[in-house]
C-alpha cells in the first residue's frame, strides 16, 4: 500500500471540501453571498485541477480502494465543474435563501460523493458514496421549500429507503460469498469460485440499487417528481452529475471487475430488460408532458436506457458507455439551467411549455440555449449528444443487436415529440404573457452559463468531425 | 480545398448574417455575396471536373490523424452541387422582402451549406451529419416563417424524416461495422453477404425513400411545402428530394448492389406508383402550392423509376429528371409565392385571366407548367422520356402504367393553366376575397431577374441534356455496370 497519495488522488476532493467548509464559515458569519463564491471556488478550482491532473498522472489505486488518473480523475473533474456550474447559475437564489449556502454545500458534497461512487474500488466505498449521494439528493428536492416538494422529498426518500435496503442486502450477500473481501480488485476471483445461484441474486440486488440510483424503469417513478419539484439548479446537478457517477461504476462493476465472465451473460440480459424499458417508458412519457421540468424527467429516463444498453453489448460498449454520458451529462446541466435561465427572464412563468411561448423572441440567446441542449438530448449531429447516441448504436451494432439498435433508434424518434415541443413553444408560438422589459430581466447568471454549456455541447459536437472522436474524449476513457 | 469553401462561404455567410443581420440592407448584402460566392466556387468545379473527368477530393488532417471531413465531387454529385448553389441564389432573391430577414438568410445559407455537404460527403457519418443538419434550417424556416399551420407542418416534417433518418443511421452504422474499412466512402465494393446487404439496405432505405419521397411515406411533404415560405419551397422541392435519390446512388447501389437489385422491382412499383399517385392528387387540388407538390412527387417517381432500372439509360434519366425538377419545381414554388404574395390566396378559384392582367407572371408559369409536364424542347422531357425507355427495357410493358401518369400530368397542369391564365379576369374573380386583380402588381425587375435564368435553363437543358449528361456519363456508367454486375 502506497501511503505517499499522489496529488491527483486527494488534491481535488479536499479542494472541494475546503471550500465547503469556508464557505459554511461565511455563512455562519451571515456573509451569504461570500459563502456562495467560496463554494462555487472551490468546485471549480477541483474541476480545473481534476483535468490537468487527469492528464499528467500516470493511473492508479490510492489506498487500495481509490482508482485516479484518466478518466477516473477526468470524469470526476466533468462532475465537479457541472456542480461549480450549477451554484454559479443559481447564485441569486442560494445567497439569498435562508437555507441557500447549505443547499450549495449539499452541491458540492454530492459531487464528492459523486466521486467516491465512481472511482471507488471497494464495496463499502460503493454503499457508504451511494448513501451519501441519496441524502444529498433528498435534501436538494425538499430545500426547494414548496409544500409540492416537500412532499416529493418523502415520497422520494421512502421509495430510495427500500432502493437502500436491497442495496445492502445485494453487497452483503457478496461480502459473504468472497469471505469478507470487500475489494473489487481481489473478491472477483473469491466470487469467480463461488456458485454461482447465489452470486446471480447478489448481482440482481447491486443492478436494482444502481437502477433506482439511475431512475431506470422499474424505478424511475421518483423521476419525473423529484426534477419538476426541485429547484432548476438543484435539477441540473441532480440530473447529471449523480447519473454519471452512477453509470460510470456501474459500467466498472459489471464490466471491470467484480461479476465477470459468466455472469455477465446473466447481467446482459438484466441491463438490457432495464435499457429497454428506460428508454421506452422515458421516451413515450415525454410526448405528453406540459411541465417542461417533468418533461426532462422522463427524458432522464430515457437516455439511462441508451447508457444501460451501452453496458450491455460487450467491449464495443465501454467507450460508447463513455462517451454517452459525458455527452448526456452536460446536456442536462445545460438543458435545467436554461430552465432557470427561463424563470428569471419571466418571473410568473409557471414551468410549463405553454407558458414558455415566445421566449425566444424575447431573449434570443436563450433560446438558442435551449434549442442547443434539446437538439443535443435529441442526438442530433452538430451536438454533443449525437456521439454518445452513435457510439452507442456502434456498440449495439457490433455486439449483432440490430434490433436492439433500432428500437433505439425510433426511440430517439419519439423522444423529439416532447423536445421538439420545447422549441416549438420558444420559437414557433406567440407569447400570451406581458413581455414587459421592466418586469423580467436579462437573465442573469443562469443565462451566461446556458450560452457557455451550449457553446461546450457545439464544441464537443462538432469538434470531433475534424480530429476524430478519439480525440476528444480520449481524456475520459478509463 | 475549393470543395470545402463549397460549405464554408455559405456556413460563413450564415453566422455573419446571424450575427449582423439586423439591417435589413447589410443581411441581404452579405446572403447575395455568399450565394453568388458559393455559385462562382461550384462553377470552379464544374470546369474543373469537366476537363479532368477524375473526382476531386478533399480531406481535412490535423497532425496526420484521419477526421470525418472527406469530401469528394465526381459526375454525380457535381450537376447536383451546381444545382444547389445556383437555387441558393434563387431562394436568396425570392426571400427579398421578410421580416427578421438576418435570421432568415442566416437559416438560408445553413441550408445551402448542410445540402452541399451531403452531396460532396465522401464519409458515411459525415454523409448523416449533413444529412440531419439540413433538418434544423428547414425545420426553422418553416416553423418561424410558414403560413397558417406552420407548427403543425414543422414538427411533422421534422418527426418524419427523422424516423427514416434514424433508421438509416443504423443503417450507415451497420455498413461501417461489417465493411470494416472505417467510416470513409471507399472506391470498391464491401465484402458483405447478401442476408446483411438486404438488411442494410432496407433500413438505409427507410431513410433515402422517405425524403424522396416515394408513396406510402410521402405525407409529410404536402404540408411542408404548403406551409413553408416560398425559399424554403424552393429549396426543399428543388434540392432537398433530390437527397434521398443521391443517396440511392451513392450509397446502396454501390455497396448493397445485390440487395439493390432484388429490391428493384420493388423501387420501381413504388416510383410508378408515385407518378400515377402524384398526378391523380394534383389534378383534384384546389391549392396551387398542393398542386405544385403533388406534382413534385409525380416527378420524383420518375427519378425512383430511372435509378430502379439501373442502367446507364436510367440512371442518366434519374439524373436529368432530378435536375429540371429542381428548376422547374424551383421556378413554380417562385411563381406561386409571388402570386401568394400579392393576392394573399392560393386558391386557383380565386384567380382568372391572369393572363391578361399579369402578363409576364402567366407567360413564365406557362411555359414552367409545360416543361412540367414533359412538353418534348424543355427540360422535363428527357429525363422523363429516357427513365420510362430504361423501365421498359428492365421490367417490361408493367411500365406502360406510369402513362396514366404522364396523360394525368397533362391533364392537372392544363387545367391549372386554364383557370388561372385563362379566362375573364372579372367573371372569376370572388369579390368576397376581395381580390382588385387590377391592383395585383406584375413581376418586378427583381422577380424576372430570378425567373428568366430559370426559363433560359429550363429551355437550355431541353434542346441539349448533354448539358448535364455530358458531365455526369462517366461516373453514371461505372455505377451502371456495378448494378449491372449482379443481376
Amino acid at each position: 500500500m502506497d501511503l505517499a497519495l499522489p496529488l491527483a488522488a486527494w488534491l481535488v476532493p479536499v479542494l472541494v471540501v475546503g471550500g465547503v467548509v469556508l464557505g459554511l464559515v461565511a455563512d455562519a458569519l451571515d456573509r451569504r453571498p461570500s459563502a456562495i463564491v467560496l463554494i462555487a471556488l472551490g468546485l471549480g478550482g477541483a474541476s480545473v485541477a481534476g483535468f490537468v491532473l487527469s492528464g499528467s498522472t500516470q493511473p492508479g489505486i490510492a489506498m487500495g480502494v481509490l482508482a485516479y488518473g484518466s478518466g477516473f480523475t477526468a470524469l470526476p473533474a466533468l462532475g465537479y465543474g457541472l456542480a461549480a456550474l450549477a451554484v454559479i447559475a443559481g447564485f441569486r437564489r442560494y445567497a439569498t435563501a435562508d437555507r441557500g449556502p447549505g443547499m450549495a454545500a449539499l452541491i458540492a458534497l454530492g459531487s464528492v460523493f459523486a466521486h467516491a461512487l465512481l472511482a471507488g474500488l471497494d464495496l463499502i466505498v460503493l454503499f457508504v458514496s451511494l448513501s451519501g449521494l441519496a441524502v444529498v439528493a433528498y435534501a436538494l428536492v425538499a430545500g426547494a421549500g414548496t409544500r409540492r416538494a416537500e412532499e416529493s422529498a418523502v415520497r422520494y426518500f421512502v421509495q430510495g429507503t427500500i432502493a437502500s435496503g436491497l442495496t445492502l442486502y445485494g453487497l452483503a450477500l457478496v461480502f459473504g460469498l468472497t469471505g469478507g473481501d470487500a475489494s473489487f480488485l481481489t473478491g472477483s476471483s473469491a466470487l469467480g469460485s463461488v456458485e454461482s445461484r447465489p452470486a446471480l441474486l447478489a448481482l440482481a440486488l447491486v443492478l436494482s440499487a444502481f437502477a433506482f440510483k439511475l431512475g431506470a424503469f422499474p424505478f424511475h417513478a421518483w423521476v419525473p417528481d423529484a426534477y419538476e419539484n426541485a429547484d432548476s439548479t438543484s435539477a441540473a446537478f441532480l440530473s447529471s452529475v449523480p447519473k454519471l457517477a452512477a453509470l460510470v461504476a456501474l459500467l466498472v462493476i459489471v464490466r471491470g471487475t467484480l461479476f465477470q465472465a459468466d455472469l455477465f451473460a446473466s447481467a446482459t440480459s438484466l441491463l438490457v430488460a432495464i435499457g429497454v424499458g428506460s428508454l421506452l417508458f422515458g421516451s413515450f412519457g415525454m410526448v405528453r408532458q406540459q411541465s417542461v421540468a417533468r418533461l426532462l424527467g422522463y427524458s432522464g429516463i430515457a437516455q439511462v436506457g441508451y447508457g444501460l444498453l451501452a453496458i450491455s453489448s460487450g467491449d464495443a460498449g465501454i467507450q460508447a458507455t463513455i462517451v454517452f454520458i459525458v455527452t448526456y451529462a452536460v446536456g442536462a446541466s445545460a438543458a435545467f439551467i436554461a430552465l432557470e435561465a427561463v424563470g428569471r427572464v419571466r418571473p410568473e412563468w409557471d414551468g410549463t411549455r405553454a407558458g414558455m411561448a415566445g421566449i425566444a423572441r424575447r431573449s434570443p440567446l436563450l433560446g438558442v440555449a435551449l434549442t442547443v441542449a434539446m437538439l443535443s438530448l435529441t442526438g442530433i449531429p452538430l451536438f454533443a449528444g449525437f456521439w454518445g447516441k452513435l457510439h452507442v448504436f456502434a456498440a449495439l451494432l457490433s455486439n449483432d443487436s440490430v434490433v436492439l439498435a433500432i428500437v433505439a433508434g425510433v426511440a430517439a424518434v419519439v423522444s423529439f415529440g416532447g423536445y421538439g415541443s420545447v422549441i416549438r413553444a420558444a420559437y414557433f408560438e406567440d407569447s400570451n404573457v406581458n413581455d414587459d422589459e421592466t418586469v423580467g430581466e436579462w437573465g442573469g447568471s443562469p443565462l451566461v452559463v446556458s450560452i457557455v454549456l451550449a457553446l461546450a455541447i457545439l464544441a464537443l459536437g462538432i469538434v470531433p468531425l475534424l480530429t476524430g472522436i478519439s480525440r476528444v474524449y480520449a481524456l475520459f476513457s478509463l | 480545398m475549393t470543395l470545402a469553401l463549397l460549405i464554408a462561404i455559405p456556413l460563413a455567410g450564415a453566422l455573419v448574417s446571424a450575427v449582423v443581420g439586423r439591417s435589413t440592407a447589410v443581411a441581404r448584402i452579405i446572403a447575395l455575396a455568399a450565394s453568388l460566392g458559393t455559385a462562382g466556387v461550384a462553377a470552379v468545379v464544374w470546369q474543373a471536373y469537366a476537363s479532368s473527368a477524375e473526382a476531386l477530393t478533399y480531406e481535412f488532417t490535423m497532425d496526420g490523424a484521419g477526421s470525418f471531413l472527406r469530401l469528394a465531387a465526381d459526375g454525380l454529385s457535381v450537376p447536383l452541387v451546381a444545382l444547389t448553389a445556383l437555387l441558393g441564389i434563387i431562394a436568396v432573391l425570392a426571400s427579398w422582402n421578410v421580416e427578421r430577414i438576418g435570421t432568415h438568410m442566416s437559416l438560408l445559407l445553413a441550408l445551402e451549406a448542410a445540402v452541399i455537404g451531403v452531396f460532396l460527403a465522401a464519409d458515411l457519418i459525415l454523409f448523416y451529419v449533413a444529412w440531419e443538419a439540413v433538418l434544423i434550417p428547414m425545420f426553422f424556416l418553416i416553423g418561424g416563417w410558414g403560413h397558417e399551420n406552420r407548427r403543425y407542418a414543422a414538427m411533422k416534417f421534422f418527426i418524419y424524416t427523422f424516423a427514416g433518418s434514424a433508421l438509416m443511421l443504423v443503417g450507415l452504422v451497420l455498413l461501417v461495422v461489417l465493411g470494416g474499412t472505417g467510416t470513409g466512402m471507399p472506391a470498391t465494393p464491401l465484402p458483405i453477404e447478401p442476408a446483411s446487404q438486404t438488411l442494410v439496405f432496407w433500413l438505409l432505405a427507410a431513410g433515402l425513400l422517405v425524403k424522396i419521397p416515394v408513396v406510402p411515406l410521402h405525407t409529410w411533404l404536402p404540408d411542408a411545402h404548403v406551409e413553408a415560405p416560398t425559399a424554403g419551397s424552393i429549396m426543399l422541392a428543388g434540392v432537398l428530394l433530390k437527397m434521398g435519390a443521391y443517396g440511392i446512388a451513392r450509397i446502396s447501389i454501390p455497396y448493397t448492389p445485390d440487395a439493390f437489385a432484388a429490391a428493384a422491382p420493388i423501387l420501381a412499383a413504388l416510383g410508378v406508383i408515385g407518378i400515377v399517385y402524384g398526378a391523380a392528387m394534383a389534378l383534384g387540388q384546389c391549392d396551387l402550392k398542393r398542386l405544385v407538390a403533388y406534382s413534385s412527387v409525380a416527378h420524383m417517381g420518375f427519378v425512383v423509376l430511372g435509378l430502379a432500372s439501373g442502367t446507364e439509360l436510367g440512371l442518366q434519366g434519374a439524373m436529368l429528371g432530378m435536375v429540371s425538377h429542381g428548376l422547374v419545381a424551383g421556378l413554380l414554388f417562385f411563381l406561386v409565392g409571388a402570386l401568394y404574395e400579392r393576392a394573399h390566396t392560393r386558391d386557383i378559384g380565386a384567380f382568372g385571366g391572369l393572363g391578361v392582367t399579369l402578363p409576364r407572371w402567366a407567360t413564365i408559369f406557362v411555359v414552367a407548367s409545360l416543361a412540367s409536364l414533359g412538353l418534348p424542347g424543355l427540360s422535363g422531357f428527357p429525363g422523363e422520356f429516357a427513365s420510362v425507355v430504361a423501365g421498359f427495357g428492365r421490367f417490361g410493358f408493367v411500365i406502360a402504367v406510369a402513362g396514366i401518369g404522364i396523360v394525368l400530368a397533362g391533364a392537372y397542369t392544363l387545367r391549372a393553366v386554364r383557370l388561372v391564365v385563362h379566362g375573364e379576369p372579372a367573371a372569376t374573380q370572388a369579390p368576397a376575397d376581395g381580390l382588385q386583380p387590377a391592383a395585383l402588381r406584375d413581376l418586378d425587375a427583381r422577380e424576372l431577374l430570378i425567373a428568366v435564368p430559370l426559363v433560359a435553363l429550363i429551355v437550355a437543358l431541353g434542346i441539349w441534356p448533354r448539358l448535364v449528361t455530358d458531365i455526369a456519363a462517366a461516373t453514371l456508367g461505372a455505377l451502371a455496370s456495378l448494378a449491372g454486375t449482379v443481376s
